[in-house]
């Protein structure tokens, strides 16, 4: 519940108001004219009204306490006590209605509101399990009293003992009134228990006095003034959006729970030491320690902290019932070079200037900024909150009783997360972090809490200190991630040199098939292949070839490419892969900066490098050479590749053997690959993966299966190889995989290592190959080019958990960091740039020292050793597995609201005509960024469109969607990014075009929203909220639309599918299905008007 | 503050042990086994003066085992 201003804030607002002259405190508020039973709501009960149609009967805004009675209870005068409250505030015989397009309070004359307190005979134990049912109930708001009372007696008890609930919604009362009601009703029941007279003071105003006044001051100009004040405070919000554990919901049920939090005497002592050296209060440096915990999460250093201030500025309302409580977004900026000092002084300022224009109605700073709103509608301008109570919330005390209050329950928040606090009577603070159960998981709440103490206890040592140097973690938190989680340490895996490790093979199963070729039949021995290689190998030598020196490989996939492959090795150079199929000015530049000293090649391809040192495979330069081995030799380097770079020139990687053999180590201690086992070799030698696909199979005895040239795209040759060939380990990228289970096979009984990597791995597509090839384990893995093949693996659970497939855990060998723009280690849950080090890691691009010294920094945690940083954004689950979270420049912020594209593709892949989802970022005709969703399968887009309405915000709703034939691939079969299609306009989803009515449906309702918003005309894909809707509006609208088509829309629908052709979906369907059957809009409950005037 | 933050920091260039090269914020501590190599300013002059002195690229215990069995 909201909260009463703290003393210390009390003080600063009296002195504000001393400034501010007298006028305004002599300025009495009057009592209202008119009709003495209705009135107009306040602003915030409009807000509260609007949030109530969302989700009627919610919990969400009914505040309560309990109190345990010991002694003697007078039940009759506890239920005259509540009675007596009820006729003596207003606010407690009010119900709110709709009339016609407007809400308005409705009061019940004195006496006409009974109240009842049930009593209810409990044990002790079920005390706890009681109130939480009480308070879970929510209230019809047109049947006051919207306050209601239980009494437990407990039955099991030494003595009499009572706990009583009281529950009220908040449209009626605030924090400031509960307590109010508690010392009221401690007062009426000690008199009326003793059979005397309560006396308490009259009430100059009713709520409804404060309502009327509050409107026609504040139109007054003031607040024009107010909110000029607020638009200049809150001008480019960040997106004020922490990492989630799960998606925001479209439906949210404000499921909520609390983590404790405690900061004892000493701290607040400390604290109150710094705050009388900055002239500023607890409650700022609350704020500012808060807002630092915010920044560090979200990664913004401008975040908004919502705080509830009483909103009783004036003497005459202290005594008053009421909803009063008015939110105000506290915007805190954190500056390079602050301290807590400097940010303490900042925070003073901003919640000073917040103070003094604190009578705007937190709903019209949101209907004049129009920061966006969630998926449920909910505002997206203050979504993390602090409070600080002044007492203990409720005091009661009567005679013959003794009373305690219960620690508070709750069930349900208001928003993501909400620090409150309060004194813990012994000069310490103490308090919960209320959270969303459907936004964050309980540990999520907890670290939070601990990073909340920690960074307090750090900037009460040294206030001094630059907060890039304030520890957020705890230290167990920090070590958790650097040392558990990273896999800092690990030893690499290692043995003989990879041609001697081959050779021991050859030696073991000198007869066993090493290489199967599929379009030949051909078999290739281990100990022909170990000849063949040796050849290769003498050869080179012979020309000088040995470690360092490149030698380039280009060869149709066949029985020829793993001697070359195996001879370069043999030989000590490095090994560079060239693909034929890649376009000839690529070769060319790839032979121009990799400088090989000779180039395989075979006999048909041998004229793509005219001019460089080329040697002929096949030919009998090799094949009068000596099959017997080379002397072994030293060699650092083991291969080097080409991938793309941001300037479009390739970049070339070198990679060591100390890498390649700690890789093919991990993946045989986690897939222990043997005899019986058959590898598809499909993978272009120029992508990392197809380094395993060779050489994996060969260190462990199984057999290598190498696919015709061109065969890794033909979806159905691929099934038939696997078949045909009896494959039991194959690797896919995820779009080929896509294809592969686009087509229906045989389920592929043989598979038992399915593995996936190179793109990022959803969850439908995972389950659905684990639904097809039950035999098959899937393992998800990745690794960029620059450290060898993969560095994180692991294996996709079959019951799969919702939410991200994670890539894993680092691979033996590996170290793994998730790191802030600063270098600091990110929370759990928290996304960040994923550094890599360790045995995997890359010398660096050849030729370019200061591309290498860029991208292959200082390791913070290794003395000397380098971290490669990736570009990737990912994030540490509690498990310790990593979830990737997509490129960090694939990050995009649409109207204020943090986009990871990922998101709506999964959005778009859980749609059951739709086999594919891509989601990309193209700047509009503006230069703003806008999304272009591409689709696969059968779904069109305005049937795409509405599924995406009904589940993501506006914002996350492509401005664009395509629906294509297939994916354009690369060569390496990953998804060609360049050549997927631009929109031509033909699905603009939320363009500026104006698009006319083209049914009766849309023409009336066009008309109605056009009218409410002022404007001429409006296009039916316009969105109301755009133009200057807010949801009071929206109420109106929908009330209109109920008298002029006779169609009750809820509000969720309205906010959801804001748009006039949208609407007419939803009145068309529901005018039907009224035709069909029974009305479905029930009209809205009124009370009997006579039963009023009696 | 858009511009405090869009201004770009300072960073200085470093070596390791095996003579490698690399960049470290110049307002920050220097990492453990890194010493500075005298050079700072911008980012883009800091790789700069990379690609110029940084010419031989393997590390130093690489250079010299080349040597020993070469």
């Amino acid at each position: 519940m909201s909260t009463p201003l703290s003393p210390e804030q009390l003080r600063l607002l009296d002195k504000l108001l001393d400034e501010a002259g007298a006028g305004q405190a002599s300025d009495r508020i009057p009592r209202r004219a008119g009709d003495p039973g209705r009135a107009k709501p306040s602003f915030g009960q409009e807000r509260l009204y609007v949030v109530e149609r969302m989700q009627p009967g919610s919990a969400m805004y009914v505040g309560s306490g309990a109190l345990r009675l010991r002694g003697t209870l007078d039940v009759d005068a506890l239920t005259r006590s509540v009675q007596l409250l009820v006729d003596r505030h207003e606010a407690l015989r009010t119900g709110l209605e709709e009339s016609g397009e407007l809400v308005e309070q409705v009061i019940h004359p004195v006496g006409s509101v009974p109240v009842r307190i049930p009593v209810l005979a409990v044990t002790g134990e079920e005390v706890g399990a009681q109130v939480v049912r009480a308070a879970a109930e929510g209230f019809d708001l047109t049947r006051p009293p919207l306050l209601r009372a239980v009494l437990l007696r407990v039955t099991d008890a030494d003595q009499p003992e009572w706990v009583l609930v009281l529950c009220v919604h908040h449209i009626v009362v605030d924090g400031w009134s509960l307590g109010l009601l508690m010392r009221e009703l401690g007062t009426a029941y000690a008199a009326l228990a003793t059979g005397e007279q309560p006396k308490l003071i009259e009430l100059p105003l009713q709520y409804a006095d404060f309502a009327a006044w509050q409107r026609s001051w504040l139109e007054q100009g003031v607040l024009a003034e107010q909110l000029d004040y607020w638009r200049g405070r809150l001008a480019d919000l960040p997106a004020n959006d922490l990492p989630t554990d799960r998606p925001r919901p479209v439906e949210r049920s404000y499921a909520g729970d609390t983590a404790a939090i405690t900061l004892p005497p000493a701290l607040v002592t400390a604290l109150r030491a710094l705050t009388d050296e900055a002239q500023a209060t607890l409650f700022m440096a609350l704020v500012a320690a808060w807002s630092m915990v915010l920044a560090r999460w979200s990664g913004e250093q401008d975040v908004v902290v919502g705080s509830p201030l009483a909103g009783r500025r004036r003497a005459e309302l202290e005594d008053l019932v009421g909803f009063f409580v008015n939110t105000l977004p506290l915007r805190v900026r954190l500056e390079q070079d602050d301290t807590f000092r400097t940010l303490l002084r900042r925070t003073r300022d901003v919640c000073n200037g917040a103070y003094e224009h604190q009578d705007v109605p937190f709903e019209r700073i949101i209907h004049e900024l129009q920061p966006g709103r969630d998926a449920s509608g909910q505002t997206t301008l203050a979504r993390h909150w602090l409070t600080l109570h002044n007492t203990p919330p409720m005091a009661f005390s009567a005679p013959g009783l003794e009373c305690e209050v219960l620690p508070a329950l709750v069930g349900t928040v208001r928003c993501d997360l909400s620090v409150q606090l309060a004194p813990d009577g012994e000069g310490g603070l103490e308090g919960w972090l209320e959270y969303s159960t459907e936004l964050f998981d309980r540990t999520t709440a907890e670290r939070l809490v601990r990073a909340f103490e920690t960074v307090l206890h750090a900037v009460v040592a040294q206030p001094g200190v630059e907060l890039t140097a304030v520890p957020v973690l705890p230290e167990a938190d920090r070590l958790q991630v650097v040392r558990e989680f990273s896999n800092a340490g690990s030893e690499p895996l290692g043995g003989p040199a990879l041609p001697q490790w081959f050779e021991a093979q050859v030696d073991a199963t000198p007869h066993a098939p090493a290489v199967l070729v599929d379009e030949t039949g051909e078999t290739l021995s281990y100990a022909e292949l170990d000849a063949r290689a040796n050849q290769v190998a003498h050869l080179l030598r012979e020309r000088g070839i040995g470690p360092e020196d490149r030698v380039a490989v280009c060869l149709h996939r066949g029985a020829q490419v793993l001697p070359a492959v195996l001879g370069v090795f043999k030989a000590g150079a490095v090994y560079l892969p060239l693909d034929p199929d890649y376009p000839r000015a690529r070769l060319d530049q790839l032979t121009e900066d990799g400088a090989p000293a000779t180039i395989l090649t075979s006999p048909d391809l041998v004229g793509l490098f005219p001019g460089r040192n080329r040697l002929v495979v096949s030919g009998s330069e090799v094949t009068r050479q000596p099959t017997d081995r080379p002397a072994p030799v030293a060699a650092p380097a083991a291969y080097l590749l080409f991938t793309s770079g941001s300037t479009g020139r390739p970049k070339g990687v070198l990679n060591t053997h100390r890498g390649l053999l700690n890789r093919l180590h991990g993946m045989q201690r986690d897939y222990r690959l043997g005899a019986g086992d058959r590898v598809l070799q499909k993978t272009p030698l120029g992508f990392d993966v197809s380094l395993w696909e060779l050489l994996w199979p060969l260190v462990t005895g199984a057999t290598v299966v190498t696919t015709r040239p061109g065969g890794h795209r033909d979806v159905d040759y691929l099934h038939d190889i696997v078949d045909r060939r009896e494959v039991t380990v194959c690797h896919f990228v995820p779009s080929m995989l896509q294809a592969f289970l686009d087509t229906p096979d045989s389920g592929h009984p043989r598979l038992r290592v399915l593995l996936s990597g190179g793109e990022e791995l959803s969850a439908a597509l995972a389950r659905r190959a684990q639904e097809r090839y039950p035999n098959a384990e899937l393992h998800n893995q990745y690794g960029p080019t620059e450290a060898v093949i993969d560095v994180t693996a692991g294996r996709v659970p079959t019951a799969l958990p919702p939410g991200r497939i994670p890539i894993g855990r680092p691979v033996p060998g590996v170290d793994l960091y998730v790191l802030d723009a600063t270098g600091r280690p990110q929370p759990v849950g928290v996304p960040g740039q994923l550094f890599i080090g360790g045995a995997q890691l890359a010398l660096g691009y050849l030729n370019r020292p200061g591309l290498t010294a860029a991208s292959f920094v200082p390791h913070p945690f290794a003395d000397g050793e380098r971290l490669y940083a990736t570009g990737d954004l990912a994030c540490w689950r509690p498990d310790g597995a990593l979830e990737f979270r997509g490129r960090a420049d694939q990050q995009v912020k649409i109207r204020g609201n943090r986009i990871e594209t990922g998101e709506v593709e999964s959005v778009l892949r859980t749609h059951p005509l739709v086999t594919g989802a891509l989601v990309t970022v193209r700047p509009d005709a503006h230069d703003q960024p806008q999304l272009i969703g591409y689709t696969t399968g059968e779904a069109e887009v305005p049937a795409l469109l509405e599924f995406l309405r009904e589940r993501l915000p506006e914002a996350m709703v492509p401005a664009h969607l395509l629906v294509l034939d297939s994916w354009p691939l690369s060569d390496h079969g990953k998804l060609d990014l360049g050549a997927l299609p631009l929109p031509d306009g033909s699905h603009a989803a939320a363009g500026p075009e104006y698009t006319a009515p083209r049914t009766p449906t849309e023409e009336a309702l066009a008309a109605i929203c056009a009218d409410l918003l002022g404007v001429e005309r409006l296009g039916v894909h316009h969105s109301f909220f755009d133009l200057g809707g807010h949801s009071l509006l929206a109420i109106r609208a929908i009330a209109r639309i109920r008298a002029t088509l006779g169609v009750g829309l809820k509000i969720g629908q309205f906010l959801r599918t804001p748009t006039v052709a949208g609407l007419a979906v939803l009145v068309d369907e529901q005018a039907r299905a009224q035709a069909d059957g029974p009305a479905e809009a029930a009209p809205i409950g009124r009370i009997d008007r006579s039963k009023y005037r009696g | 503050m858009t511009d405090e933050r869009s201004e770009q920091p300072d960073f200085r260039v470093v070596l390791n042990d095996e003579l490698q090269y690399s960049i470290w914020r110049a307002d920050a501590e220097l990492p453990a086994g890194w010493r500075a190599e005298g050079v700072s300013g911008t980012r883009e002059a800091c790789l700069a003066h990379i690609d110029e002195v940084w010419t031989d690229m393997r590390p130093l215990s690489l250079r010299t085992e080349m040597e020993r069995t070469g």
